[in-house]
């Protein structure tokens, strides 16, 4: 488990020890009662808290809970300790070593766990825990007091109850629901009583979504109550009208009402079906005789398990409303009960329990599978696994975590299934909208009538496939990436690939544009970034694992089989049908592919064609991200190239910022000035990209400072020899850097890339080009780009041409005349070459010089200046001043005066935008 | 020699222009291109025959494309064939005498002096004019565009260009009355009416930069195609070269030929070149200076490298930015098999060699102080005894006051022999500098004597006073243009408050 995973979740480990220890203290307080009387408690409840103890057992022991456990452990024995003078010595004593020796193994246990299942665990049962635990703290700071008054007949026994206490929150919680219920009877019925007249003035004043709302809460109430054993007859009576009455209203009513209610009254009449189903003995009973059921209220609220009274399924009860009381083994016999025709029921049922605090999303699934095997059409399947999927996307909801692998892999192999079933059968379709739901399959295929035939289910496979990519990503972003286990993650992206070429297929089919766009973006961004090999040995393993006649329209495999022509079938597909941030993305993702294949004028001229640059900054944080690794990797590309001039440009808006890890999407800001604020950080936390992505900061550095380098050192030399040079800044962290190494009174051999490249610097600017080159090629983060040996011989080309240069522009003032022949010889270049690069400096009127052509030498041209002309000079550089403090002042006063003209003005000069191709190549005249 | 004059086509084939410059052309104006290709005899007969046939043959030019079809097999004939071209040769005449029934009565009307006396301004109370009195409707109007296009297409353009103005006079409709100027365009250049097609090009200039192009790509093809059409007047009539540049040179015309037609550089750039002949007259609009020209043009040139380049364009890079003269002669040299091949340049060929050599000339001796009068005459394509003629016949032409320069100097240097007789100014393009232009690398100022073998030359010491000049050359321009920022951003804030 990483580090940093532990640290998002310090929280909610403390609140369930607190919890937990609080738990105890109520636990250990009535124990003294509950000792006492221990064999008197019923047969059922016995049962009950058993299975109950044996699911906690059965189900590994949250990590959490038994590091609080040994965290606490003093504690609980001086408690203990305490209770043995009361209660039972031996009992208590006896359950003490069992709690321990129990909690100790599973320590053990989870300690010599594997890391891999011991986040998996950790993870779900920390959300587990975090969610339990809040509930359980609210209730049983209301049910406080009241656990006091608990009757003798509702003690556990007494072999169970430390675990109960301590770790087995499910027991202890539904023992406090009943602790709630026997105190606050009276006002939960008034709470009942006054939501039964709410709803009853708003039917009568046809809102219903009044009625609606109302009804969830009383059947939350109705809920409890029922939990604890207890439900008021008046909630069958109110069941039984409202039902007569949602039934009796039909669609001509519905249309006259307007749209919200008619809608609520829609659902409200489903949902109404459906509970009224499960109290159908009951609604009997009552409509056969209202009194005598009304009557014998008391009676009926002695019976412990509503389930049981309501003839209903147990294992639904156990999945949805009590949350796994019901242990594995007792739910082998009772699944078989269950029959095909069932399934919608169950379903429904999940489908309210979902999202809910109290439900037990592991238990949900483990159902689900079973739903699923059982089910026997497609539809029913198709069903079945669309809810599966969405619990198992459930099973974890913070965003610090990811979703468990088995997790993960289940959803995988489900959408598969469901593509599987989708292809075989072409009558069903899942599809995002549906017009209305449908209880059961009869309907459905009636509603199909007027729609061509097909069956249509409510889903988005698009959606599906997002989570699932997004939590892939989300885990490579949580695992060290130096572990194995990341690149063991990894090795799941091709089935994750394949998942998507193959969905791509189905939507293609179904022909939803929007979602085919969305999903064609995700299929482009699992490729963008990697080189040609690499996408083509991916499209190849996924092809392989599809049928061969598979074949796509957006993407056939006719004309998409190398790398180029299938990134670019994907994005012009998302140009021509993908809404605008798709189409910048894809844009984005299009250049920086060019990029990287080397192609620098392609890539550029999109970006510039595209405008992109203009809107960027108005984009959200991961475009804008892409944006700047699209930017870094023009520059590398450039680099690559040799083209020394538009790598630095491209490099220097990012480089230059000092926050390059964050706007690469590569690290989060450090806090500034102590600052901390969580939520922002877990926000940048979500922002930064998977390791695998990222670009080599320090190989993008070296790449800036060597380009600077090349850059600089001319110039720097030309601003010293010449005094009348203004000083014109290439690149401030270069010049920031080369001083700071001026300053140091003693320097040593160079260690890294960064003081390889000053002490190179430093040899060129002094024309000893030959250390220079030595030093730059002595980098060892070279190794990391293709083609080493080019770049090298490159960068050796580089070095000698600006050596001379350098050399040239700041020694011109020592020399009358240099043969060209000696320059040629010291800066091992040919006499062509010599020539030509002289010439330039020449026609610039670099230097001052002019060539003999017959002696084949540079002669330079002394002026020597008299008094007088030099307070010529000093004349007119003292005006050019003034000059320039007027421009100053002026653009000082406006900006205060004149916003609009300032606001301009920052828009043309700012070096971060650049419109177009001239203004681009034209930014030397700008700086 | 035959591998010479083979590298040289094959040179010339390499850097032929007409296949993309034939894309953006009318079939008609394509058709001299292949006439001039077919002289060259750079490609295959053949195929430019076929190229010829598939050109013509769904024009109304039947007779011509028979006989192409019997040139290209060689004499055979086909009878189904035959009778094909027959038939529509007889549907075409038909149409022909149709059409032009019906237009001759129309054209009578229109000819009437009383008619053209009675002719106002205003489009529709001329039409209402015609409808009252000649009963000449707008649907009999349009007949004549359909006739104009019927002539046109028989090759008979200065008919469809008669038929045309007459439509333009009285058309209403903004669609055909554009595409009846870009026939009327074609119909003077096809009739080599160069006079007329100028005019032609000012009017479709106009429309296309003045209209309101719903779809920017649409305006750009129409940018296009007009510099590409323009190519045919500009290069033939006499001040060409500089309506030209204007045009080329124009903003939005410059990134069209950036987007769409890099290849239209290579006339940019031999127009240029040739027309360095003012470059010593100040011009009204300081864009149109030869020196800010030939700055632009090395911009653009060095943008689009990567993406076209010709003989022509990288004499120009590696003339002034590359600063290889190596290069640029062995440019030049190809630049002339190039031209020869050109259908637009070819008769510019001369005159650019020499402005080119001219150009190279200047840019070496710039930065030379000692020349080899061999060296330079190997550089300029002529031998050492041509050189000196050149030189001696600017000496005599020269002006007094540049002898007496010479005659001065010749006191100064210390071989002052040969200088009495061969002493001269080569480029005497003596550019004072205190010009306006902030661009001092493409002007030139300096002197040169002959020296024997070698020419010497004087290059202006960089003084105290030019570094003076050269700092606050630009102080006023500036100082001006921040009086003038400043007098608009009161003038802006006063506006509001008023």
């Amino acid at each position: 488990m990483s580090r940093f995973f532990k640290g998002g979740s310090n929280d909610s480990d403390a609140e369930s020890v607190d919890s937990s220890e609080g738990n105890r203290v109520v636990a250990s307080k009535t124990k003294t009662e509950e000792s006492s009387s221990a064999e008197e408690e019923s047969s059922e409840e016995e049962s009950s808290s058993s299975s109950a103890s044996e699911s906690s057992e059965s189900e590994s022991e949250s990590e959490s809970e038994s590091e609080s456990e040994s965290e606490s452990e003093s504690e609980k024995s001086k408690e203990s300790e305490s209770d043995s003078e009361t209660s039972d010595e031996d009992k208590s004593e006896q359950s003490e070593t069992d709690s321990e020796e129990d909690s100790e193994s599973s320590e053990s246990e989870s300690g010599s766990e594997e890391s891999e299942s011991e986040s998996e665990s950790a993870s779900e049962s920390e959300s587990e825990g975090e969610a339990e635990s809040e509930s359980e703290s609210e209730e049983s700071e209301r049910a406080g007091p009241s656990s006091f008054l608990k009757k003798p007949e509702e003690a556990k026994p007494a072999g169970s109850r430390f675990l109960r206490g301590e770790s087995s929150e499910e027991s202890s919680d539904e023992e406090e629901g009943r602790r709630v219920v026997k105190s606050a009877k009276d006002k939960r019925l008034d709470e009942f009583y006054s939501v039964i007249d709410n709803m009853k003035n708003a039917m009568s004043g046809n809102k219903w979504m009044v009625v609606s709302n109302e009804f969830d809460q009383l059947n939350k109430i109705a809920q409890k109550s029922s939990e604890a054993g207890r439900r008021p007859p008046a909630y069958i009576e109110f069941l039984s009208n409202l039902d007569q009455k949602v039934e009796g209203a039909d669609k001509a009513f519905i249309k006259s009402l307007d749209a919200a209610n008619g809608r609520a009254l829609n659902a409200l009449k489903q949902r109404v079906r459906k509970i009224s189903r499960q109290f159908t003995s009951e609604i009997q009973r009552f409509r056969e005789n209202p009194e005598a059921f009304m009557k014998p209220a008391a009676e009926v609220a002695e019976v412990p398990k509503p389930a049981a009274k309501a003839g209903q399924d147990e294992v639904i009860v156990g999945g949805v409303a009590t949350r796994g009381i019901v242990a594995p083994t007792t739910d082998e016999p009772k699944t078989e009960e269950i029959s095909p025709s069932d399934i919608f029921k169950h379903l429904r049922a999940i489908f309210e329990a979902r999202g809910k605090k109290s439900t037990d999303r592991t238990e949900q699934i483990r159902f689900l599978e079973k739903l699923s095997s059982i089910a026997v059409t497609d539809y029913q399947r198709l069903r079945v696994k669309v809810a599966l999927l969405a619990a198992r996307f459930d099973i974890n909801t913070g965003s610090s975590q990811y979703m468990p692998f088995e997790q993960w892999n289940g959803a995988l192999k489900e959408l598969h299934s469901i593509l599987d079933i989708l292809d075989a059968n072409r009558k069903v379709v899942i599809v995002e909208q549906v017009e209305d739901e449908f209880e059961d399959e009869e309907e459905a295929v009636a509603a199909s009538a007027n729609n061509n035939g097909v069956v249509q289910i409510q889903g988005s496979v698009v959606s599906f496939l997002e989570r699932l990519d997004d939590e892939f990503t989300r885990s490579l972003q949580m695992i060290d990436p130096h572990a194995p286990e990341y690149i063991e993650r990894l090795k799941d992206e091709t089935a994750l690939y394949t998942l998507l070429v193959r969905s791509q297929a189905y939507l293609e089919r179904i022909g939803f544009v929007e979602s085919t766009s969305r999903l064609i973006m995700r299929r482009l961004e699992r490729v963008y970034y990697k080189p040609g090999q690499v996408i083509r040995a991916n499209e190849e393993s996924a092809l392989r694992a599809l049928s061969p006649d598979f074949d796509l329209a957006v993407t056939p495999r006719a004309t998409t089989d190398t790398p180029d022509k299938l990134i670019n079938a994907l994005c012009v597909y998302l140009y021509n049908h993908g809404i605008s941030l798709l189409r910048t993305r894809a844009m984005l993702c299009h250049i920086y592919h060019e990029a990287l294949q080397n192609r620098f004028y392609k890539a550029r001229d999109m970006l510039l064609m595209s405008h992109l640059q203009d809107s960027v900054h108005a984009a959200d944080i991961a475009t804008q991200i892409l944006h700047n690794r699209t930017m870094v990797q023009i520059g590398l590309c450039a680099f690559r190239n040799g083209m020394i001039q538009e790598a630095q440009y491209a490099l220097q808006d990012i480089s230059t910022t000092g926050r390059i890890k964050e706007l690469l999407g590569q690290g989060i800001q450090a806090p500034r000035f102590g600052q901390f604020n969580p939520d922002q950080e877990r926000l940048d936390k979500q922002l930064v990209l998977p390791f695998h992505m990222h670009i080599n900061l320090e190989l993008l550095e070296c790449v800036y400072l060597t380009c600077s380098m090349f850059m600089e050192i001319p110039v720097m030399a030309a601003a010293s020899a010449a005094s009348d040079a203004r000083k014109r800044v290439i690149s401030r962290p270069f010049r920031r850097m080369l001083e700071y190494t001026d300053r140091q009174l003693f320097t040593g051999p160079p260690e890294n890339t960064r003081e390889f490249i000053m002490q190179a610097s430093k040899a060129l600017a002094e024309g000893d080009w030959r250390k220079s080159e030595e030093l730059i090629h002595a980098i060892k983060i070279w190794s990391l780009m293709p083609d080493t040996d080019k770049i090298k011989s490159i960068l050796s080309d580089k070095i000698r041409e600006e050596g001379l240069r350098t050399y040239l522009l700041s020694y011109a003032a020592f020399f009358d005349s240099v043969s060209l022949d000696s320059l040629a010889e010291t800066f091992d270049l040919p006499l062509q070459r010599v020539t030509v690069i002289v010439s330039r400096l020449l026609s610039k009127r670099e230097i001052h010089a002019a060539l003999d052509q017959v002696h084949r030498a540079v002669i330079f041209e002394r002026v020597e200046i008299n008094k007088l002309e030099n307070m010529a000079i000093s004349l007119s550089e003292k005006t050019a001043q003034l000059h320039e403090a007027n421009e100053k002042l002026y653009e000082q006063k406006t900006q205060h005066t004149n916003p609009q003209d300032n606001r301009r003005r920052e828009k043309t000069g700012s070096v971060k935008r650049r419109n177009d191709r001239s203004d681009n190549r034209g930014r030397q005249d700008m700086n | 020699m035959s591998s010479e004059v083979k590298s040289a086509s094959s040179l010339a084939v390499k850097y032929d222009l007409s296949q993309n410059i034939m894309q953006h052309l009318d079939r008609h104006l394509i058709f001299p291109l292949l006439e001039f290709l077919s002289l060259r005899h750079t490609h295959d007969p053949k195929e430019l025959l076929q190229a010829k046939y598939d050109l013509l043959k769904d024009t109304n030019m039947t007779d011509y494309v028979a006989n192409l079809w019997t040139e290209l097999h060689g004499g055979q004939t086909d009878e189904a064939l035959a009778n094909q071209f027959a038939e529509k040769r007889k549907s075409v005449l038909d149409e022909l005498s149709e059409l032009e029934e019906e237009v001759q009565g129309i054209l009578g009307v229109l000819e009437n002096p009383d008619l053209i006396a009675a002719l106002r301004q205003d489009k529709g109370q001329n039409l209402q004019h015609l409808q009252e009195h000649y009963n000449i409707t707008p649907e009999r109007i349009a007949v004549l565009y359909k006739f104009a296009q019927f002539q046109y297409n028989c090759g008979n353009y200065g008919g469809a260009s008669d038929l045309l103005y007459h439509f333009r006079a009285f058309s209403k409709d903004p669609e055909l009355n554009a595409s009846a100027t870009w026939g009327k365009f074609a119909s003077e250049i096809l009739t080599v009416d160069w006079e007329g097609a100028m005019e032609e090009l000012g009017k479709l200039r106009e429309m296309v930069d003045s209209r309101n192009f719903k779809d920017a790509a649409i305006q750009l093809k129409d940018r296009t195609w007009l510099l590409h059409w323009s190519l045919f007047p500009l290069f033939n009539h006499a001040n060409g070269c500089d309506t030209l540049c204007d045009l080329f040179f124009y903003t939005p015309y410059l990134n069209t030929i950036q987007t769409s037609c890099p290849w239209l550089l290579r006339y940019l750039a031999v127009a240029v070149v040739t027309n360095q002949n003012n470059a010593n007259q100040k011009p009204r609009n300081p864009r149109q200076s030869y020196q800010r020209r030939m700055r632009d043009l090395i911009r653009i040139i060095n943008q689009e490298s990567y993406e076209y380049s010709d003989p022509v364009t990288s004499f120009v890079s590696a003339l002034y930015s590359e600063v290889d003269f190596e290069k640029a002669q062995r440019c030049l040299r190809e630049c002339e098999e190039v031209l020869k091949t050109d259908f637009f340049l070819v008769s510019l060929c001369d005159h650019f060699m020499e402005a080119a050599r001219k150009l190279l000339a200047e840019a070496y001796c710039r930065i030379h102080s000692v020349i080899s009068v061999d060296e330079l005459a190997n550089k300029l394509e002529m031998d050492s005894a041509q050189l000196i003629q050149l030189v001696e016949n600017q000496n005599n032409t020269s002006s007094s006051t540049a002898a007496a320069a010479s005659s001065s100097q010749a006191n100064l240097d210390e071989s002052d022999a040969a200088s009495s007789t061969t002493g001269d100014i080569i480029p005497e393009t003596e550019t004072t500098t205190e010009a306006e232009e902030p661009e001092p690398e493409l002007q030139f100022g300096f002197k040169a004597k002959m020296d024997g073998e070698s020419i010497i030359i004087e290059h202006p010491k960089y003084s105290a006073f030019q570094q003076i000049i050269d700092r606050t050359k630009s102080l006023g321009y500036e100082s001006q243009n921040l009086e003038q920022t400043l007098s608009r951003s009161i003038a802006d804030l006063k506006l509001p408050s008023a």
